[in-house]
């Protein structure tokens, strides 16, 4: 029980979701509860707040939560959806918010090749098949779920081993309740609450805390931190230093520049290869997809 | 590293996981064929906000150029999985992927009942008109209004039921 007792954020939470989740996924027969549906959002959207760490900067972590709540949230009503037209329309809201998340982490290229070939190609074309081979009317293989239950079980059960395992990857260093005293804490903005939440269920962060080493580099995260925040910088400088012509000599990680250099440089073989495959994908498609003939009898499509 | 790092990528680590999971629930559980790929397109999204936030954390465009091959083979499998879901329809004329569960061992059943595929109903305009002027009108939308409209105009058909129409579209219009 000691486990249970230091793993009940996970369990809650993955608890939680598995009922809500389950609840959504489609079925023949409406629920009675819909309110009790409305109240485990709510909750769910609470646990979001407790899971993600703030990391101290307001316009991020606001739109961090944008992004992110609605790529979950696009992610729900997709796997929910009875109508697969709207679900493949609520998988475009996810690749639009996680293309918001790549922009977060500074891959302008990357968001901008995944609104593209995502969004632009892939959708289309499963929107082009849908229309194609889609019964008129809703048909009974959408207004089902295949064993709704332990197959959620299946997912939640991975979804409480990542968690925990990210849980205590990352344990929370910083425990201003320990360092009583530690001006520092109020200005940087770490929420007490949450670090003793994470300490109360996390043993290895607690018994991290009873050594002075880690209590000695927390202090030094406190001043980096602090140092860093009055800078406005996060982590290693990413100002680069220009050449003679004004253009960047190493190239600022993930501009065209970086990615083009690793790409044809370090991963040259890759590239290659992969368009190679993407030669024979088409050609596979080509062969593969039934000839005009058979597909014009299917009517008015 | 120091700790905002640390954060940012504790933060993009849960979404990506997240995300993972609820692509695999959806590929679990949806019976359409092409809603279980669209799923497993989702479970690669996630992995990809896993490379990229591990991209930006160890400064890194190692993690991003694998994105853009992840990418590259989400395209070749979405087409030809496309191919693939189109022939398997031309078979059997439906996407149901529990209509190919026959292809297991004999004897066992699939796990999943099957319904009536309810479509909709073609009858006949009259017997539209006259179910719908037995239904109550809320307000009067255009739609019952035409109807109504055709089936004052309509007497020949409504020859049987024509008294009892009149009363009711008296009371309604």
């Amino acid at each position: 029980m000691e486990w249970t007792a230091n793993n009940i954020l996970v369990l809650a939470t993955v608890a939680i979701g598995y009922a809500i989740t389950w609840r959504l996924l489609p079925r023949e027969s409406r629920g009675p509860a819909d309110w009790l549906i409305g109240v485990g959002l709510i909750v769910l959207v609470g646990c979001w707040f407790v899971w993600i760490r703030p990391t101290g900067h307001g316009m991020l972590d606001f739109l961090f939560a944008l992004f992110g709540l609605s790529a979950i949230a696009g992610a729900g009503c997709m796997i929910a959806q009875k109508n697969p037209v709207y679900a493949a329309l609520w998988f475009a809201v996810v690749v639009l918010s996680s293309c918001g998340l790549f922009l977060l982490q500074a891959a302008p290229f990357l968001a901008a090749a995944t609104v593209i070939i995502y969004a632009g190609a892939i959708i289309v074309t499963f929107l082009f098949v849908i229309m194609l081979a889609q019964q008129s009317g809703k048909a009974a293989y959408d207004r089902n779920s295949r064993t709704p239950a332990f197959s959620t079980l299946a997912g939640f059960i991975l979804l409480a081993a990542l968690l925990s395992a990210i849980q205590e990857s990352f344990p929370a260093s910083a425990a201003p309740a320990d360092h009583g005293g530690h001006g520092h804490a109020a200005v940087v903005g770490d929420p007490a609450p949450l670090a003793g939440v994470e300490n109360g269920v996390n043993p290895v962060a607690a018994v991290a805390l009873m050594s002075s080493e880690p209590a000695a580099a927390s202090k030094d995260a406190h001043a980096d931190h602090d140092h860093a925040a009055g800078e406005g910088h996060d982590h290693a400088p990413t100002t680069v230093p220009l050449d003679a012509k004004g253009e960047h000599a190493t190239a600022a990680v993930g501009s065209v520049k970086a990615l083009g250099e690793n790409l044809f440089g370090k991963y040259l073989w890759g590239v290659e290869i992969v368009g190679t495959l993407l030669t024979i994908a088409v050609i596979g498609a080509i062969c593969i997809a039934p000839k005009r003939e058979e597909m014009a009898p299917e009517g008015s499509a | 590293m120091s700790m905002s790092a640390d954060v940012a990528l504790h933060n993009y680590l849960i979404v990506g996981a997240v995300l993972f999971v609820l692509g695999s629930v959806g590929f679990l559980t949806r019976r359409n064929l092409i809603l279980m790929l669209l799923s497993a397109e989702m479970m690669l999204q996630g992995v990809a906000l896993n490379l990229v936030a591990f991209s930006r954390y160890h400064q890194n465009s190692q993690g991003q150029a694998f994105t853009i091959f992840m990418l590259t083979i989400a395209a070749c499998e979405a087409a030809l999985a496309l191919a693939l879901v189109l022939s398997l329809h031309l078979r059997k004329r439906t996407l149901d992927s529990e209509a190919w569960s026959t292809l297991g061992e004999e004897g066992v059943s699939p796990d999943v009942v099957t319904t009536e595929e309810t479509t909709e109903e073609v009858i006949p305009a009259t017997e539209a008109i006259r179910r719908a002027l037995k239904r109550p009108t809320w307000g009067g939308d255009p739609y019952t209004t035409e109807l109504i409209e055709a089936a004052k105009s309509d007497k020949k058909s409504l020859a049987a039921n024509e008294q009892p129409a009149q009363q009711e579209m008296s009371t309604h219009a």
